[in-house]
């Protein structure tokens, strides 16, 4: 009788220590875990916000590190600390692994390269979102209509035809960089007139100069708001001046060799992307940078926050439910 | 009352210098240090290049560590005497040399200003050496 007692102790006993066991995950296989970082401005805010969302609604338990600076984010990306997060082509090929520029390298060019780079250093590159965030010029599509302007090309035979006396504003650390403003205008083969030329220190002055139209041609990057919000015309790069900028999820080797679906996962969703997943042409950045202007434009003029606007995004292509 | 010829020299001191030596001071801090409207300028820390050889027509990364007193918000412009510097659109306190097709020796310089105008400078040498293609 008393060694059934003890029997049946001990089965309870077992059967209690089993139950706390996989209560408190000892021994439990653990959850899928991932942190994601990105940069601190609108596009990266939403960006980081539209791979965590689609990550948990697909299982796993994402960590989200906001606000980093290119170098900080890089740094995690390395120490381990960060396993995914969205960088810019242009940013890594020139400035994270020291390559020099050459203006003709096209978007799929500098893609190719970067990846290629980029899976010595233990990381893999996705297929990229042809958003193109880089140095370009806007005008009014009165003055594009009027002058039947459709590239930087087109616009440089009318600077040239003009003298150089068309009203343009720019930044002013486009009008010192090296790759600015006067290398633009050599690879175009024109000259803006110093009569015309207005340059603005404060960010964002060169768009309101263009919005109270002081001025016909205004220096903006390819994915700002203003661009949707006015409907302005962006000019196309049709020989390759500025480096592609094209925003591309990279995830840590050892990361995905452990998740290998979140390839699959983040190429879904650069697939909803205009030519997502497809070669780059001309027509394909200009479609993405649309989509991009208006979703920056969500944040930055109507005020939503990065993370409703995300959200939004995924039910929009059905990528995750209300 | 008669005081020790220590005593004396500190009462001097204290009397005399110590007051004048800090008014002095403070002159000199406001005729020569502190900045027309109360704002100061950024401090550079350093700056790294790497590698600091570089081959000839080779690239290197170079960072400038900086921070702002008032904690203004700190811009840069980059520079260098015989190489060509590229710089990111989205990150200007990096940026990458790239070496003449030349050996030697070459500096790379970096202005640090913040939103009021203030700026300090800053350089770097480079040690070029020969044999690099990109």
């Amino acid at each position: 009788m008393r060694k059934r007692a003890v029997l049946i102790s001990t089965v309870v006993l077992a059967f209690i220590l089993i139950v706390m066991g996989v209560g408190c995950g000892c021994g439990a296989p653990p959850g899928k875990e991932v942190t994601v970082g990105n940069k601190n401005f609108t596009e990266q805010y939403i960006v980081g916000e539209l791979i965590k969302q689609l990550l948990q609604d697909r299982g796993f338990t994402v960590k989200l590190v906001s606000a980093l600076s290119t170098t900080k984010l890089r740094e995690g990306m390395e120490d381990g600390e960060i396993d995914i997060c969205a960088e810019y082509t242009g940013t890594a090929w020139m400035l994270l692994l020291a390559h020099q520029r050459e203006p003709g390298r096209d978007n799929n060019e500098v893609y190719r390269l970067t990846k290629e780079e980029e899976e010595g250093n233990g990381f893999i590159w996705l297929n990229p979102i042809w958003n193109n965030n880089t140095y370009a010029l806007a005008s009014w599509p009165e003055f594009v209509e009027e002058h039947g302007l459709q590239t930087l090309s087109d616009l440089a035979s009318l600077y040239r035809e003009k003298e150089g006396e068309i009203k343009t504003s720019i930044g002013e650390e486009f009008s010192k960089r090296p790759d600015g403003l006067p290398a633009l205008e050599m690879h175009y083969n024109f000259t803006i007139a110093e009569s015309h030329l207005s340059v603005t220190a404060p960010p964002g002055t060169c768009l309101q100069s263009l919005e109270k139209h002081e001025c016909d041609v205004a220096m903006v990057f390819g994915t700002d708001a203003a661009i949707h919000e006015h409907g302005w015309y962006l000019y196309v790069d049709d020989k390759a001046f500025s480096p592609p900028y094209d925003l591309t999820p990279y995830v840590r080797e050892e990361v995905l060799a452990e998740y290998p679906e979140i390839a699959d996962i983040l190429n879904e969703l650069v697939g909803t992307f205009p030519g997502g997943g497809e070669p780059a042409t001309l027509d394909i950045v200009a479609e993405c940078q649309d989509v991009w202007q208006e979703l920056n434009a969500k944040v930055d003029i109507d005020k939503m926050d990065a993370d409703e606007v995300a959200h939004e995004y995924l039910v929009d292509k059905g990528l995750i439910k209300e | 009352m008669r005081l020790l010829p220590g005593k004396r020299i500190s009462k001097f001191i204290l009397t005399w210098i110590s007051p004048l030596g800090w008014l002095l001071l403070i002159i000199w801090y406001v005729v020569n240090l502190m900045p027309a409207g109360g704002n100061v300028p950024p401090i550079i820390h350093g700056i790294e290049v790497s590698p600091s050889t570089v081959q000839t027509g080779q690239t290197a990364s170079v960072r400038v560590h900086a921070s702002d007193p008032d904690g203004d918000e700190i811009h840069y412009f980059w520079g260098s005497a015989l190489g060509r510097i590229q710089l990111d659109r989205f990150q200007d306190d990096q940026c990458t040399y790239v070496a003449p097709d030349l050996p030697g020796v070459d500096f790379v310089w970096v202005t640090a200003y913040d939103d009021k105008g203030a700026e300090v400078e800053g350089f770097e040498i480079v040690t070029i050496a020969e044999g690099g293609t990109d």
